[in-house]
């Protein structure tokens, strides 16, 4: 395990198993977390076999195993390169603006990837909003909030509260949303998601949905499907904690990576041939969409 | 298609005999270790010298004394009445070798029609398959509508994705074939779509000598599950009768046979209790006949 430091035994009981092929081998156990990551696991690195879709996208799934809901889950994930693609936001609304109503159906046709993007408390995103270098809603505040801001040559920022409060920090931004909780922080895990009474729910199973970046630059998004009953059901919010997901991104190779909305919310496209949808249950306020580099 | 008649009836009871093969595969394999390791128990001493010992009798192999002797008639008998009646094996492969030989007959001479026969069905198939997996995406796709606008549902859903997985972890197969039924009906196509996915694909029936000969490998197929069940017959039957297990009758026709060799040949019984010795050479004769 790539531990620098491991946490002690403070998380809710729980272990992470990746399908090898052979078999389950376990890479993560509550009770000797990791509390930094430096790198990607290769056990889990091995299980992706990366399929690109168009320069910058490429994408893989494997298959996880935890404890009780999360006994059997799909892991995929995207590998974009910022310099290659376009990254912005959308939003879409109903009934004269009082309903979310973003899902991946409405991703344009030259989309490579699409995937919904931030929090939303009601109907509207929470937190900050820069759409197409304009923007949308100002910062939120939260302890574990941060925003991620892309400009217009493909760099990505993370700003957290205090760099959002700065005066010139927001920019010279084309596009940014913001989440909670934070996963990875220059790839340590933040304290609340290592002890529990901090205020982050450190037990609750859901489905998941992540944003990163690694050290190289790319960018990571992950999302979890329940694979325990096929894919007919694999819209059922089953999956992993938020500790496992902060472990699950630190071993893909992120360095700072943050929660988007999970459960019935969480939906992704990828353009491959065929093109792979995995649609939520729920419309969204605010999507996240990827198109070439023209 | 192949055309010699040997690859063809590899074709055509390809499928009966990976099953057949399947089940009964580790049952020989075992069979002929257990006639191996009664040849080294029995054989492995001189029989001429003094030193040939009877064997440590265990769970697989029993002294043969009178009682057991009569019970392995008993068995043995039973399995035979079976064996040689209307529906044993030696029943049913004389049904199969006429039907066989039909069938081999219709195919020499109508090969090529069978063929082409063969590529329309497999092209029908694939039609609806294609139909059916349309009909599946869109069945899904209500499904995740009716699930979207409904949190009632959606919770069923969850509860039937809950009880699916801890039936698998639990390794609970009445429980998972419930839950995989339900899901099934969740998501499969009706009677009714089923019906106009044929309908859009037409008919790829057989006609004339070709369906005869269709018939006659479904005829073929069931004749070989029959015989298989037969064979299964039997030795429920031996077991039942004998009240010893397949393996320990087994090591104890392998003794039996080595016993009426060495009559045979007048060599020294060493191998055999003194108990053993007088049940045996009362029953030899039947009980040659009835080990095969």
């Amino acid at each position: 395990m790539n531990a620098a430091l491991a946490l002690a035994c403070l998380l809710p009981a729980s272990t992470l198993a990746v399908w090898t092929g052979k078999g389950w081998e376990e890479w993560w156990r509550s009770n000797d977390a990791p509390a930094q990551w430096a790198a990607p696991l290769p056990l889990l690195s091995a299980t992706l076999r990366w399929r690109s879709v168009a320069p910058g996208v490429q994408w893989s799934e494997t298959r996880l195993s935890g404890r009780g809901e999360a006994w059997r889950i799909r892991l995929i994930v995207a590998r974009l390169d910022p310099r290659l693609v376009r990254i912005q936001l959308d939003t879409a609304y109903r009934s004269q603006g009082t309903r979310a109503a973003w899902t991946i159906d409405r991703a344009p046709e030259a989309t490579l990837l699409a995937v919904n993007a931030g929090q939303f408390p009601r109907s509207f995103p929470w937190g900050w909003v820069v759409l197409n270098g304009r923007e949308y809603q100002p910062p939120g505040v939260g302890p574990l909030s941060v925003a991620v801001a892309f400009d217009s040559s493909g760099g990505v920022r993370w700003l957290d509260t205090e760099a959002l409060a700065r005066q010139g920090t927001r920019w010279g931004v084309a596009a940014a949303f913001q989440s909670y909780p934070r996963l990875l922080v220059e790839g340590a895990v933040p304290p609340p998601l290592r002890e529990e009474g901090l205020g982050v729910d450190l037990s609750h199973r859901d489905a998941r949905a992540a944003f990163g970046q690694a050290a190289d630059g790319s960018i990571l998004i992950a999302m979890t499907r329940f694979d325990g009953a096929g894919e007919a059901l694999d819209f059922v919010p089953f999956g992993l904690t938020v500790p496992e997901m902060a472990a699950v991104m630190g071993a893909l190779g992120a360095r700072n990576a943050v929660l988007l909305d999970g459960g019935i919310s969480s939906q992704l496209l990828i353009a491959d041939h065929p093109a792979r949808r995995w649609p939520g249950l729920r419309a969204v306020p605010l999507g996240l969409v990827v198109t070439a580099r023209n | 298609m192949p055309r010699s008649s040997t690859r063809r009836m590899l074709v055509c009871t390809g499928l009966s005999l990976v099953a057949l093969s399947l089940t009964a595969a580790p049952a020989q394999s075992q069979i002929k270790g257990l006639i191996k390791k009664a040849t080294k128990v029995v054989e492995g001493a001189d029989p001429t010298t003094t030193s040939a010992k009877p064997p440590t009798f265990d769970d697989v192999t029993l002294e043969l004394t009178q009682a057991r002797v009569a019970k392995i008639l008993a068995g043995k008998q039973a399995g035979k009445r079976i064996a040689e009646g209307p529906n044993g094996p030696a029943a049913i492969r004389a049904k199969t070798e006429a039907l066989d030989a039909r069938q081999a007959a219709i195919y020499e001479k109508h090969v090529d029609e069978i063929n082409a026969w063969d590529e329309k069905r497999r092209e029908n198939q694939n039609c609806r398959d294609s139909a059916l997996g349309a009909i599946t995406e869109r069945r899904r796709n209500e499904l995740m509508d009716r699930a979207t606008s409904d949190p009632q549902y959606r919770l069923r859903l969850a509860d039937l994705a809950r009880a699916m997985m801890e039936a698998q972890q639990k390794g609970d197969t009445a429980a998972m074939r419930k839950a995989q039924e339900a899901l099934k009906n969740l998501k499969a196509p009706t009677k009714a779509d089923t019906a106009r996915a044929m309908s859009q694909c037409g008919e790829a029936g057989p006609t004339g000598l070709v369906k005869e000969w269709v018939e006659l490998k479904s005829e073929l197929e069931e004749l070989k599950g029959l015989e298989q069940q037969a064979e299964v017959a039997i030795q429920q039957a031996e077991q039942s009768e004998s009240g010893m297990t397949n393996r320990q009758l087994a090591m104890a026709c392998e003794r039996i046979k080595l016993f009426a060799d060495r009559l045979k040949k007048k060599a020294k019984l060493g191998e055999f209790t003194e108990q053993e010795q007088q049940a045996l050479q009362q029953a030899i004769k039947d009980l040659e006949d009835l080990c095969g």
